[in-house]
């Protein structure tokens, strides 16, 4: 919907309207039936019409004017948060200049709101800085309060607001609300806030602590993996800490070690590589994968994960060759040619272009061997993929690269 | 004391910018739409702009093109954008922008990037004459 507010208003008016109308038509009908039968004169008939001509525009100008003065009021009253919002973060800057004093508790929506996106807005040390400055406000003793209220949307926009803050006095009582929230999304929400509030703690030994708290309550918290991830993608610099630990747990949920593996290779942890190269040949298919794909977005085959890399090529299933394929283009030259070149020959066809794209992207050599590859493959469509790929590269670049060019 | 047109719908940060550069001695006037920004920088009033990239009515890498192909051709351009920093910063760079810098951001570096970018600009436009849109602002 349009609207922001006044969703009863206007649900009432449109019943109003709505029933009038249907009203309307029914006398209307009843009276031309008695018309038809000679039962009702002209005149009525007449006086009838006219009425119900006559609500009919009522009922529309009525719907008319309601909308233009509810966007007339939704325009005022936008300028009016607006301006209270420009008024609390002047008292906010004031505050953080020395210029002015810190606001008393507790503070009104806008104020918050102020606060809580100014706190965004700011980075680093400023904005580690602004958030004591929030706290000796008393925001977070406020925001904590709210978190033990019986209302649960009370709650919720106390988890929001814990989440932009990133008080490090709430990182525990956050912890405790994942542990203990009734809900998903509480348990979710409250997940959020204390990932991206272990995100700020500097390095040392209160992040280390600290990370091995969210680890462990985040393996027991039964959030779905997606959702895990996100979290793990929240931690940002403190996450290798927080991945070391839960992916070192033998009996941890499969879909947990593949939400944190996954994470190594978005987060590109180099020092963590061994993770996922000591999963690649795990037995769930979606980790396999996973290993496979992070290795691949790390850049980088540790110890003897060629070999498991070469391996996959030949996996059952179709999405595990898929990013052994990619993951391919990390092997040795004399290694990856000749693989990527039977990877051509796959039946599936997402496979046959992973390596077409991963040859291509070998540079030189690569580039001789799709040629070669659209020339002479013996799987036909092994061929037409191979030239398939040059002629979308010649057609990205602009350049000449077609399937004859250069084949010996 | 430079003078600093910051363009960007959000009103906090609008007056965040506002008063604390003012602090540190700058002049700010800000516009919060497209057509208002647009008119304000081809003023060439302005030592130095602060263009947000998603505005109501328009982009502000539209101004900063409108801008370098007119009268503005040296005006030190920050955009400072949250969205897709990485697209975001190649696309502001590609379309004239002095700096790009990403949200959330520290203050004393946005404070020493607007100082680095106004001690040698000697004029704010250079002669050609702008085009002024008819658009009204907000």
């Amino acid at each position: 919907m349009w609207r922001r507010y006044g969703d009863a208003a206007y649900g009432l008016l449109v019943l109003t309207v709505f029933t009038v109308e249907v009203v309307t038509l029914g006398v209307l009908t009843v009276l031309f039936s008695m018309g038809l039968l000679g039962r009702a004169p002209g005149a009525v008939l007449g006086e009838a019409l006219i009425g119900a001509v006559g609500l009919t525009g009522l009922a529309v100008l009525a719907l008319t004017l309601y909308v233009l003065v509810y966007h007339g009021l939704t325009r005022s009253r936008e300028r009016h948060q607006a301006s209270q919002l420009e008024a609390w973060t002047e008292v906010w800057v004031r505050a953080l200049y020395r210029t002015g004093p810190l606001p008393p508790m507790p503070l009104p929506r806008p104020g918050l709101r102020a606060g809580l996106e100014m706190r965004e807005l700011l980075g680093g040390e400023d904005g580690r800085a602004f958030a004591g400055l929030l706290e000796r406000a008393g925001v977070g003793d406020d925001l904590l309060a709210s978190l033990r209220s019986r209302g649960r949307v009370r709650r919720l926009e106390a988890l929001d607001g814990l989440g932009w803050a990133r008080f490090p006095s709430a990182f525990n009582p956050l912890l405790d609300h994942v542990r203990t929230a009734p809900s998903e999304v509480e348990r979710l929400m409250a997940s959020r806030a204390a990932a991206r509030t272990l995100a700020e703690f500097p390095a040392g030994p209160e992040r280390e602590s600290g990370a091995a708290a969210f680890a462990g309550t985040l393996a027991r918290s039964g959030l779905p993996a997606g959702a895990a991830g996100e979290m793990l993608l929240l931690l940002d610099k403190a996450a290798p800490p927080v991945l070391e630990r839960p992916l070192a747990i033998p009996e941890l949920p499969v879909p947990l070690l593949r939400a944190g593996v996954d994470a190594i290779g978005r987060l590109g942890l180099v020092d963590l590589s061994e993770v996922p190269a000591g999963v690649a040949a795990h037995p769930d298919p979606e980790v396999r994968a996973s290993a496979l794909r992070a290795m691949g977005r790390i850049g980088t085959l540790p110890g003897d994960a060629g070999e498991s890399v070469v391996r996959s090529l030949h996996d059952d299933i179709e999405f595990v060759r898929v990013q052994a394929t990619r993951a391919a283009g990390l092997l040795p030259r004399r290694t990856a040619l000749p693989a990527l070149w039977n990877g051509l020959g796959d039946p599936s066809w997402w496979v046959r272009r992973a390596s077409a794209e991963s040859l291509h992207r070998l540079g030189e050599p690569g580039a001789l061997t799709l040629r070669q590859a659209a020339a002479r493959h013996p799987d036909r469509f092994a061929r037409d993929m191979a030239a398939q790929v040059l002629r979308d590269a010649a057609a990205s670049t602009g350049a000449a690269g077609g399937p004859e060019e250069g084949v010996a | 004391m430079s003078r600093v047109l910051v363009v960007d719908d959000d009103p906090m940060l609008c007056r965040f910018l506002e008063l604390s550069l003012g602090f540190h001695g700058h002049g700010v006037e800000t516009a919060r739409d497209y057509p208002a920004g647009l008119r304000a920088a081809l003023r060439c009033a302005y030592d130095l702009l602060i263009l947000d990239v998603f505005l109501p009515g328009g982009s502000g890498l539209d101004i900063l093109r409108r801008l370098r192909a007119g009268p503005g051709r040296e005006v030190p351009v920050i955009v400072l954008s949250g969205h897709h920093q990485e697209e975001i910063a190649d696309r502001a760079l590609d379309a004239g922008a002095t700096a790009y810098v990403g949200k959330p951001f520290l203050l004393e570096s946005l404070v020493g990037e607007i100082e680095r970018l106004t001690r040698e600009v000697p004029e704010p436009c250079g002669d050609d004459t702008a085009t002024l849109p008819t658009a009204s602002s907000s």
